[in-house]
């Protein structure tokens, strides 16, 4: 599948400063992934920041693409209220309709400061003979989500991310990149770049294979050109994704029986010498 | 055949011949630096040198242990398959390994150490034995010369009829506060027929406490995150890579697991060719990015990924610590969740 992350430059967002400007990159960058033939695209984590309600984001997103026929679209993240409670939740429409949609599971300092609610649920949607799912920012960081979508046989994932103070070391790295390496599935990431909501985000778009599957053995089958707005695009090819699966086989030898009971508090396996 | 060489192996690995050598070896060494308040750790990156004899390998293993000792090291961490080198006392061995490593080299196909699993496991299943009580004594005696800490690396434990991957950690008085098995097998060892445990240690030291799982345990996030809730700041890594190295391959092990979990890791790495097989890797410290200078969550690497070297760096429990305090992306749970992750899980 021809799947496309879009990246953006830290002065992006502040171009995009009222929901009708961000609303015509986002059908720009539909147009873009059309004519190119894409069929996964992937919009930046929190990127329905920039609406105040995340339901107005999602009705504007909707619409446009109802036009935009056999692309499997994530819009990024966004806020989504529910009673009292505050989620940051994402999804996967297709011509309009939304056919998976996910809630954040952990939670970063900042969210907790800012009183965001946690979800319980990890989903995932069959489209075509690929499973999808999606890594919500902060859940990058925490590996038991990605290890639950590899065993639940997810083969690609969506990843919007945004993540703070990352500028200039190699905390992204530790987030999507290395889950998939773990656990040997596609992921197409875009991530968020610029100042929203008093933090500053920082991060790189890309699209994730397992090193096997790249063909420098760096685990990136297409990275964003530093500064550049647009379509970071890569094949996903499950064949070749199988094929570096036998050649390195993480899952497959994985001490289930130790593994799975990495949080059953006293039924964990070990102790003091 | 295998019978006959275990005997050999016992006879050439003799306690009382060992222990005379380690008596010689008992000179007076220059002290090592003064100690800061901080635990110091010496992870070794070294080559395989198949050994002619016994007292060869001795002479190796002590002199890392003085050079760790001249540094001011607390603990000083071996490699994953650290007996390789004892193969060398196999008459004709040292002549055949250099064929085969000539050969590999010039024909750029390596050997995976799959084409022969049954007589390769029953050749290591004939010299388990006197390695093991010969390793143990060795490391035993070189911690107790020194006073520090040693994680002896791997060798093979006899059970029963199964072969496992383990090491041991050593008290700086001498003696063996336990052993860990290997948790996650390569496919290598899957198929040599390797035994594997579901447990994983925690050693209490006076550094602090430590896990040792082995190599393969650090592709896996599970290893970590239960060494972390172990109350383990420190996990030591003994490896052994079969391949060429790349900084991206040497990304999704330790390096990974210590941003995820929080802890300090230290790895040792076992480098150089025998059989035809080649070892690359890195020896080094790593912690979670906050806590290093360059944001690469790197403290201590060695140079090359083959030759010996030893990676040496204090560790600062403390900062650690503060830093999982502070950490944006650490420490959240979701009872939810993970009520339901062990049952979706052992399905599978």
């Amino acid at each position: 599948m021809l799947s496309a992350a879009v990246a953006i430059n830290e002065n992006t967002l502040d171009k995009l400063n009222n929901p009708a400007k961000a609303l015509g990159f986002f059908e720009h960058m539909l147009k873009s992934s059309k004519a190119k033939k894409i069929e996964i695209l992937v919009f930046p984590g929190l990127f329905g920041g920039l609406w105040q309600d995340g339901r107005d984001f999602l009705r504007a997103v909707s619409e446009i693409s109802k036009a935009y026929k056999g692309i499997y679209l994530c819009p990024g993240s966004f806020w989504e209220r529910d009673g009292d409670k505050l989620y940051h939740s994402s999804c996967i429409l297709s011509e309009g309709e939304t056919i998976l949609w996910q809630r954040q599971l952990y939670l970063s300092k900042w969210e907790r400061l800012k009183g965001v609610s946690r979800g319980d649920e990890l989903n995932i949607v069959t489209i075509g003979s690929s499973k999808l799912g999606i890594i919500m920012p902060t859940d990058a960081f925490y590996p038991q989500v990605s290890r639950r979508l590899a065993l639940m046989g997810v083969d690609i994932v969506a990843a919007p991310t945004a993540i703070v103070n990352s500028k200039g070391s190699l905390l992204q790295m530790s987030g999507v990149w290395q889950n998939v390496q773990q656990n040997l599935f596609y992921a197409v990431e875009s991530s968020l770049k610029g100042a929203l909501g008093g933090s500053v985000f920082y991060g790189i778009s890309a699209i994730h294979a397992p090193l096997e599957a790249t063909e420098d053995s760096t685990g990136y089958l297409a990275l964003e050109k530093e500064q550049e707005e647009g379509l970071v695009i890569a094949e996903l090819d499950l064949r070749k994704r199988l094929e570096a699966a036998e050649r390195f086989n993480t899952l497959k030898h994985m001490n289930m029986e130790f593994c799975s009971c990495v949080f059953s508090g006293d039924k964990l396996q070990g102790g003091g010498q | 055949m295998y019978k006959l060489l275990e005997t050999y192996f016992w006879y050439k690995l003799k306690p009382s011949k060992i222990n005379k050598y380690l008596k010689k070896e008992r000179r007076l060494i220059a002290a090592g630096d003064k100690r800061s308040e901080l635990p110091k750790v010496a992870c070794v990156q070294r080559s395989i040198k198949p050994a002619g004899s016994i007292e060869d390998y001795i002479d190796m293993i002590d002199g890392f242990a003085a050079e760790a000792y001249r540094n001011g090291c607390d603990l000083l961490i071996f490699p994953e398959y650290n007996f390789f080198d004892l193969l060398g006392i196999i008459p004709g061995f040292r002549a055949i390994d250099k064929l085969l490593n000539k050969s590999a080299i010039k024909s750029s196909k390596k050997a995976d150490g799959n084409s022969s699993n049954k007589s390769m496991y029953q050749l290591f299943f004939a010299i388990a034995d006197p390695i093991h009580r010969a390793m143990e004594q060795i490391m035993c005696s070189v911690a107790s010369k020194y006073g520090i800490i040693i994680y002896t690396g791997t060798y093979l434990i006899k059970e029963g009829n199964k072969l496992y991957n383990a090491g041991a950690l050593i008290s700086r008085e001498g003696a063996v506060l336990g052993h860990q098995k290997k948790i996650n097998l390569t496919d290598f060892e899957s198929k040599l027929g390797f035994g594997r445990v579901s447990e994983l240690k925690a050693f209490d030291t006076d550094i602090g406490r430590l896990a040792v799982p082995v190599c393969m345990d650090a592709t896996y996030y599970e290893t970590f995150k239960r060494a972390a809730a172990l109350g383990c700041d420190i996990v030591v890594l003994p490896i052994a890579n079969n391949e060429e190295y790349n900084v991206y391959r040497a990304m999704r092990g330790i390096w990974a697991r210590v941003q995820e979990s929080y802890v300090i890791g230290a790895k040792a790495a076992l480098t150089g060719w025998i059989a035809g097989m080649h070892f690359t890797g890195k020896a080094g410290i790593f912690a979670p990015i906050a806590m290093s200078d360059k944001g690469d969550g790197i403290i201590a690497i060695s140079m090359e990924s083959e030759g010996d070297e030893l990676a040496m760096a204090e560790l600062d429990i403390s900062k650690l610590k503060r830093h999982r305090e502070e950490a944006e992306y650490y420490g959240d749970a979701n009872e939810i969740f993970e009520l339901s992750y062990h049952i979706v899980q052992g399905k599978q």
